[in-house]
């Protein structure tokens, strides 16, 4: 936590916009990719990384700095909130690969650097919520294994095998297309 | 560190040493360096990671604004806002905002202090006063009609 998080979050609490936008400035990076790595689709990825820093602003005074880092508390909400969509919208509606950051350079390597990226995002999709967002959060996140295994309320042990249990599948879906 | 727990580690966080538990990290770099069987395990395990670094997010919207714009305010704030959608000016907000106690107090006063006030015993209603007309004894059919 910075030197000035702890009075950021409390003035934010209070109504303090400058704050909170400092907050969101910080959080918003990491966050975003998160809920964009989680879901399969923008618009909806857009509606719960909104509502993960409205909960931050209406709600933040329930965060507690003694128990956990922001990071954490952020991640948590944003993962429920992508749990709760993936129950009320069974079906997972994709985009094109044409919406990914895939960075290549030629025609050539566009459309093949963009199919690897899709098939990647489609094999990410077919995990199982849990395993997915445990990758995510180890993987790319940064998120400690305790930190990680908080936001999905489960031991470090389970945390293990549900990112094996992930990667497995992952190397069999991605090693059977290549 | 063992090799089994080497391989449960390679399973969890995959072969990129900053993901993997901090306080088993250098236990297992001790383990690669000193093990060729931990060092093949680690090429064997590597796929996954390429494949995993493929995996970028999708270009991100211009969400902070929107969230900003978007914040809810206050109770009163959003009784002003459904009340004059269109008031923009900060200025007139807090009078706005702090004249909504009167106007809820007058509205109060005039519907309960109202029915108190009212003392002319006027009837407005004509079945009511019908109602009384035909229970008063001094006045009978034949003189309302010749009147």
């Amino acid at each position: 936590m910075g030197v000035d998080e702890a009075d950021l979050i409390r003035r934010s609490v209070n109504g303090d916009e400058s704050a909170f936008e400092l907050l969101l400035e910080q959080y918003l990076p990491s966050l975003t990719n998160y809920v964009m790595r989680m879901m399969a689709n923008t618009a909806e990825a857009d509606d719960i990384i909104q509502e993960t820093f409205i909960r931050l602003w209406t709600h933040g005074q329930k965060f507690n700095p003694g128990t956990a880092k922001l990071t954490t508390w952020l991640h948590n909400i944003a993962h429920n909130l992508c749990i709760d969509h993936f129950r009320k919208h069974s079906r997972l509606v994709g985009e094109s690969a044409e919406q990914y950051d895939a960075g290549a350079t030629g025609p050539e390597q566009d459309y093949i650097r963009q199919r690897q990226v899709s098939s990647i995002h489609e094999a990410m999709i077919t995990l199982p919520e849990r395993q997915r967002s445990a990758i995510i959060m180890c993987h790319y996140q940064g998120l400690s294994n305790k930190d990680a295994a908080a936001v999905l309320d489960v031991s470090v042990d389970a945390l293990e095998s549900l990112m094996a249990r992930g990667r497995r599948k992952l190397k069999d879906i991605l090693e059977n297309e290549y | 560190m063992n090799i089994e727990r080497f391989q449960q580690i390679l399973d969890a966080y995959g072969t990129r040493e900053d993901n993997w538990p901090g306080e088993e990290r250098q236990a297992a770099q001790l383990l690669v360096q000193s093990n060729a069987e931990c060092a093949s395990l680690l090429l064997r395990y590597h796929s996954v990671d390429d494949y995993l670094d493929e995996y970028l997010p999708r270009k991100p919207s211009a969400l902070q604004e929107k969230i900003l714009q978007d914040l809810p305010g206050s109770i009163i704030d959003r009784i002003v806002n459904w009340l004059i959608p269109d008031v923009r000016s900060d200025y007139w907000r807090p009078i706005i905002a702090g004249s909504l106690p009167l106007v809820v107090g007058v509205m109060l006063g005039t519907s309960t202090l109202g029915g108190l006030l009212d003392t002319t015993g006027v009837v407005d209603n004509w079945e009511d006063e019908i109602y009384l007309l035909a229970l008063d004894d001094s006045i009978n059919g034949a003189e309302l009609l010749d009147e």
